[in-house]
């Protein structure tokens, strides 16, 4: 009798043990479910580092040429290209000609020629008050020059400049219509 | 009838049909349309090239070059000098030459290279020729080689030409 008693109690003890055993695998699993997962973006095809926040700065002899950012940058390791997003440039003007700003919504720099493409709403401002417009200009190193074969417009204080192509020299600040050329100078500060 | 001139400086009279031109106010914008366009933005100028229009109220200027010159604070156009096939047409007038400056300020153009003043049938021709855009006047200067010469027809379409 008594043997059966102990015996009772032991399996009413091993109940309660298996069933916290179940109650605490039950609430682990759960756990385990609720808990975050770590999401890591995957980087698109052909891109081997994406960079945000990005800042280049091209110097010659010690003295800043010019500086480029982008909000997005994705390097493209075979092609040697960095495919820009939300890209502004600035050109820092020899002799005092102060600076040039360009914004554009994409652009590409070539790492190896340091040539870049910027395209889509691409708008130039110099801190002497002409800018230009354009959808898509190229910005050629080793010239220092920025061109395109799209239309452009031009203002300054007291005119208005289009034409279809151009040649602008960022360190002279001289630049060049290549064809269609349409100009309005504003006399009497009308 | 033909009357050659020999002075150093006539000043003609050249009027337009029916009604006195308008002129050409200095205060209009001035238009260009070329070709090509080179611009230095340092030394102010620019550079129109290739079948070059300009317009400036009533006044029409063709040319081969024109290099716009301007400055001051709201970069108004100072000078502008036109090289090659000048020809100026306002109204029924129309002069031409080589070379030609173009003052807008005193609305007033100096033409050179075998400059010419034709104004319906009557012609002036002489060394340098200044055209009075406004006054419908024009002042020809003779040369040691090139005299002044004039071909008018009085009693013809200009009869009531300013004096």
């Amino acid at each position: 009798m008594h043997n059966f008693n102990n015996f009772k109690r032991f399996l009413g003890v091993l109940a309660v043990v298996a069933s916290l055993l179940v109650i605490a695998t039950i609430v682990f699993r759960m756990q385990q479910e609720v808990a975050p997962k770590l999401s890591v973006r995957k980087l698109p095809l052909q891109v081997d580092v994406s960079l945000h926040n990005f800042h280049y700065t091209e110097t010659k002899q010690g003295i800043k040429h010019w500086e480029l950012s982008a909000t997005r940058a994705d390097y493209n390791k075979a092609a040697d290209i960095s495919y820009l997003t939300g890209v502004r440039m600035v050109v820092h003007g020899a002799g005092g000609l102060g600076e040039l700003v360009i914004t554009a919504d994409t652009g590409q720099y070539h790492n190896g020629t340091r040539d870049i493409a910027l395209v889509g709403n691409v708008r130039g401002k110099s801190s002497k008050g002409y800018g230009f417009s354009t959808h898509r200009v190229n910005y050629v190193a080793a010239r220092s020059m920025l061109q395109t074969t799209e239309r452009v417009e031009l203002t300054d204080i007291g005119s208005q400049l289009e034409g279809t192509g151009m040649e602008y020299y960022t360190q002279t600040r001289k630049f060049r219509l290549l064809k269609d050329v349409s100009a309005v100078y504003r006399q009497g500060g009308e | 009838m033909r009357r050659i001139v020999s002075c150093l400086s006539l000043l003609l009279a050249l009027a337009t049909t029916g009604h006195a031109a308008q002129g050409t106010s200095n205060k209009e914008p001035l238009k260009v349309k070329s070709d090509t366009l080179n611009t230095d933005n340092e030394k102010k100028t620019a550079t129109f090239e290739g079948k070059v229009v300009a317009r400036q109220g009533d006044m029409t200027l063709y040319t081969d070059r024109l290099v716009v010159s301007y400055g001051g604070p709201n970069n108004e156009v100072s000078q502008v000098e036109a090289f090659g096939n000048v020809r100026i047409v306002q109204e029924e007038r129309q002069a031409t030459g080589a070379h030609g400056v173009y003052d807008p300020k005193l609305a007033r153009i100096v033409l050179d290279g075998n400059p010419k003043v034709v104004s319906g049938e009557d012609v002036v021709t002489g060394k340098i020729i200044t055209y009075y855009v406004n006054e419908q006047k024009s002042v020809v200067t003779s040369g040691p080689k090139e005299r002044v010469e004039a071909v008018i027809h009085p009693g013809g379409k200009n009869v009531g030409a300013k004096p």
